[in-house]
């Protein structure tokens, strides 16, 4: 492994064994995509093998059968104790929404009552600052209040690896453990490490996926690229964003920022 | 690939940081160009053709107000070498952020309005960096195009801003005449400025080459220590130099010695750990280690220090006042502390820099001029982080180290072996002795209660408790005290034999009654502690007045007085609880029962 991608890895490792040290009790999800794989797969390495906590996916019911295929194969392969937890169904939440920000919402509410249920106060996910300029300004230790809302405008200090790692009661705390990861250190790490990753991120010849989310509102990106080389010479390449084909980031300017202060991922 | 190289733009509020960032991120290709659409909305909405800062600045918050309120991380590349650039805000208010996100940096873009002079919130900002460690700077002298690319304007204006980095300490690599809005002399020379014959900004910046750190000590981290199926696993990260089995390590505070036996990994292990690597280890005898110990070769291992003098920078809202009391977090120890203000200042008002000295509640290490975790710390109230901390003086401990002594507990008592699997830690006798008022009782109490807390089963023993009812019969003659010695030894055995772990305070002057005791309990269960005090210390503390009625009223046979004490040439464990804290003592105490009493 090269020295950037041996470092970004040891700090992540380091942001786990943080969060596992102070903060109970705690969980992680997993959308099953690239980044939150990658992610699952050092917490493997952190925790010796064997995770001490468990890992949630957040199911609309809509993400795509190659996503859910890639999901039994992993979930039985690696022994993960794993949740699966049913989003309130679209007829909860406001039908005035366009369609993506509805999906988001359901994700969001789903995600609430996870964390009810479990009694979580710390959970992991799996985003980056680079995906998205909001997602750039973020903390790896980010307090949310107990509505669940995140309070941009006065985010705790973080520096060397000195974290707010305390919980308010009745909320809980964001742990982001790829904040410093861009996409093509993703990639290059999964190569590096030989990490699985789902098919839909490989070309069927003409598209393939960047960015997976529901399948009614993910489109795919032109490409040729059919192996990993392909797809990181690609990323090398391209001046498209990553987010491009996730529509919800685009239904209105503040779309993402709506979603993200009101407790999205 | 090397690692992205981090630079974080900082300058007075409005002299365009974040809109010359985004004309860095657009003229090295590294914006996306299906975003920049969104950006054009987004700016006509606000009656502007395009707001490059919107790039960087993503909250409605932000854009209404044209105002970047938290810093925020892009990547890019050049020819030479990757980048992240961290645009942090320039209001006072939000210099908390700013620290935020100049923290992880190595080299600073300094953004001046090149017709304006740099106001007080600016040299706040340099001070803050220079605090950090950060001396390299590159300036843009920005919005050119409103100083009609005059030369004599940017004349002026970088000679104002060399003197003010120069009076910081800092080091200018170079000034040079931008228009961000435009791209003059950004990534490419500018037609518009002939008179210019510097590089561009980018240029400058490709040429800052940051010197590694001269020293290289092996310094391991312990984050936390897993069980996995009996075994101990201690983890954390390497701070630097190289770790491989085999190497010896002194476990500082407590300065225990021991090799690496192992190193641990998933699904392999490495060969060997270095710098910056995390890391799972194990050892080859059961010492104790806990987490925020640094492990270090013994002839080159960092300070013990638990009073430290620092340059604190304050963040929190309300001040710190002289006299609290405050969490610290030094690499990955815990540790409380109070706070002495210098100068007779009563407090330090939010964003204030400050040289407050620290008293600590335990000892911490700590690594004077050192780059990371060991000489930078974090200062918490309430559970939230509010101030950093560079260490500037130290007063160090004395090291000592622990004896390693082989005595492993007898086999053939089979009933004991069970209640060793059952309580998880071994049975045995650890026997106090030393002069009244060495600290005797006080140290076996709190490494009783931090025994009891693990969920040990101790007993408590003392002079005073024996001979209020088992020993009432006895006076202090050399003969009523060998006996006393006797009883005490007898019932620690039968407590022993139980699978209890007695802790015996009793002054026992004389070596040959502690040798007997020590034959009655089997020399592998018996642990002699010598609690080592001078006897001016002794006499001076003197809290129960023994001393001063023993001198008054001529008591015969008091220990120190008018009956001499025997020190043991060779005890288990000394505690010079003379010269260290109450806390040290325990410490040390504490970690020499785990070490031989929790076998795995």
């Amino acid at each position: 492994m090269d020295e950037e991608l041996r470092l970004l890895e040891a700090g992540t490792i380091f942001i786990l064994r943080e969060a596992h040290r102070r903060i109970a009790p705690l969980g992680m999800l997993w959308s099953v995509g690239k980044d939150s794989t990658a992610l699952l797969w050092m917490a493997r390495k952190a925790f010796l093998g064997t995770l001490p906590f468990p890992v949630a996916l957040l199911d609309t019911g809509m993400e795509f059968p190659e996503v859910y295929q890639f999901r039994d194969k992993i979930v039985a392969e690696w022994a993960l104790s794993y949740v699966n937890h049913e989003c309130p169904p679209q007829e909860y939440v406001d039908q005035t929404l366009p369609p993506a920000a509805r999906a988001a919402t359901r994700k969001t509410e789903g995600l609430k009552t996870l964390i009810a249920e479990l009694g979580w106060k710390g959970v992991i996910l799996g985003i980056r600052r680079d995906e998205q300029a909001t997602r750039a300004k973020e903390r790896v230790f980010s307090p949310r209040k107990r509505d669940g809302s995140w309070n941009y405008k006065d985010q705790p200090a973080e520096f060397l690896r000195y974290f707010t790692t305390q919980v308010t009661d009745g909320a809980h705390v964001r742990i982001h453990p790829l904040l410093a990861w861009t996409e093509l250190d993703v990639w290059r790490y999964i190569r590096a490490e030989k990490i699985p990753f789902c098919s839909l991120y490989l070309s069927d010849g003409k598209r393939r996926f960047r960015s997976l989310g529901e399948r009614n509102i993910t489109l795919p990106v032109e490409s040729t690229a059919r192996d990993l080389d392909e797809v990181i010479a690609e990323l090398e390449a391209t001046h498209a964003s990553e987010r491009a084909g996730r529509t919800m980031d685009f239904e209105t300017e503040d779309a993402f920022e709506r979603l993200r202060t009101g407790g999205y991922m | 690939m090397n690692p992205a190289f981090p630079v974080v733009l900082v300058g007075q509020v409005d002299s365009g940081k974040s809109t010359l960032l985004a004309r860095i991120l657009i003229d090295t290709g590294a914006f996306p160009v299906d975003r920049l659409e969104e950006l054009k909305t987004a700016s006509a909405r606000r009656g502007s053709d395009l707001e490059l800062s919107f790039m960087l600045d993503a909250f409605q918050g932000e854009r209404d107000q044209a105002v970047t309120i938290d810093s925020t991380k892009r990547w890019l590349r050049t020819a030479a070498r990757a980048y992240v650039f961290t645009d942090a805000p320039g209001h006072r208010q939000f210099l908390k952020a700013l620290f935020t996100g100049a923290a992880e940096s190595v080299a600073a873009l300094l953004v001046c309005d090149v017709r304006e002079a740099l106001a007080e919130d600016a040299q706040k900002q340099i001070a803050i960096l220079r605090l950090w460690g950060i001396s390299d700077f590159v300036v843009a002298l920005n919005k050119m195009d409103l100083a009609s690319y005059a030369a004599g304007a940017y004349t002026a204006a970088s000679a104002r801003v060399r003197d003010l980095l120069a009076a910081h300490d800092g080091r200018t690599h170079a000034v040079v005449p931008v228009a961000a809005k435009s791209g003059d002399n950004v990534t490419e020379p500018s037609d518009r400025m002939p008179w210019y014959d510097g590089p561009t900004l980018i240029g400058a910046l490709d040429t800052i080459e940051i010197a590694l750190p001269a020293r290289n000590h092996n310094r391991l981290i312990v984050q936390d220590v897993y069980r996995r199926s009996g075994e101990r696993i201690v983890t954390g990260w390497v701070e630097s130099g190289h770790f491989a089995p085999g190497d010896n390590l002194i476990v500082l505070p407590l300065g225990a010695v021991a090799h690496i036996a192992e190193l641990r990994g998933f699904p392999h292990a490495p060969a060997v750990l270095n710098t910056g690597d995390h890391a799972a280890i194990t050892f080859d005898r059961p010492i104790f280690v806990e987490p925020g110990d640094v492990l270090a070769e013994p002839d080159s291992a960092p300070a013990v220090a638990s009073t430290l003098g620092a340059t604190v920078f304050w963040f929190a809202e309300g001040p710190l006042e002289d006299g609290a009391a405050i969490d610290l977090r030094i690499g990955a120890r815990d540790v409380s502390a109070a706070v002495r203000l210098s100068d007779g200042d009563q407090s330090v008002e939010r964003f204030e820099l400050a040289n407050i000295d620290f008293e600590l509640s335990a000892p911490a290490v700590l690594d004077l001029g050192a780059k990371g975790s060991l000489s930078k710390f974090a200062l918490y109230r309430g559970g939230t982080l509010s101030g950093c901390a560079v260490v500037t003086t130290l007063a160090v401990h004395p090291r000592k180290i622990a004896p390693q002594i082989d005595a492993p507990p007898e086999h053939s008592l089979v009933t004991l072996d069970a209640l060793r699997s059952e309580a998880g830690h071994s049975a045995g006798v650890l026997w106090l002795t030393g002069l009244p008022a060495a600290g005797k009782s006080t140290i076996a109490k709190q490494v009783e209660q931090r025994l009891f807390e693990r969920g040990w089963r101790t007993v408590y023993l003392d002079g005073d408790s024996l001979r209020a009812g088992i020993s009432r019969d006895l006076g202090f003659s050399p003969a009523d005290r060998n006996e006393n010695v006797r009883r005490a030894a007898e019932v620690a055995k039968l407590l022993m034999q139980n699978g209890i772990v007695a802790i015996v305070a009793l002054v026992s002057p004389s070596a040959s009654a502690r040798t007997m005791a020590r034959e009655i309990i089997g020399n592998q269960f018996f642990h002699e502690i010598y609690i080592d005090a001078p006897l001016d210390v002794c006499r001076k503390r003197d809290p129960k007045g023994l001393y001063r009625r023993a001198e008054a009223q001529s008591v015969l046979n008091f220990t120190g007085v008018s009956a001499s004490y025997e020190p043991p040439p060779f005890p288990e464990l000394r505690i010079e609880s003379g010269k260290n804290s109450i806390d040290l003592c325990v410490a040390q105490l504490f970690g020499y029962v785990i070490d031989h009493f929790e076998r795995s």
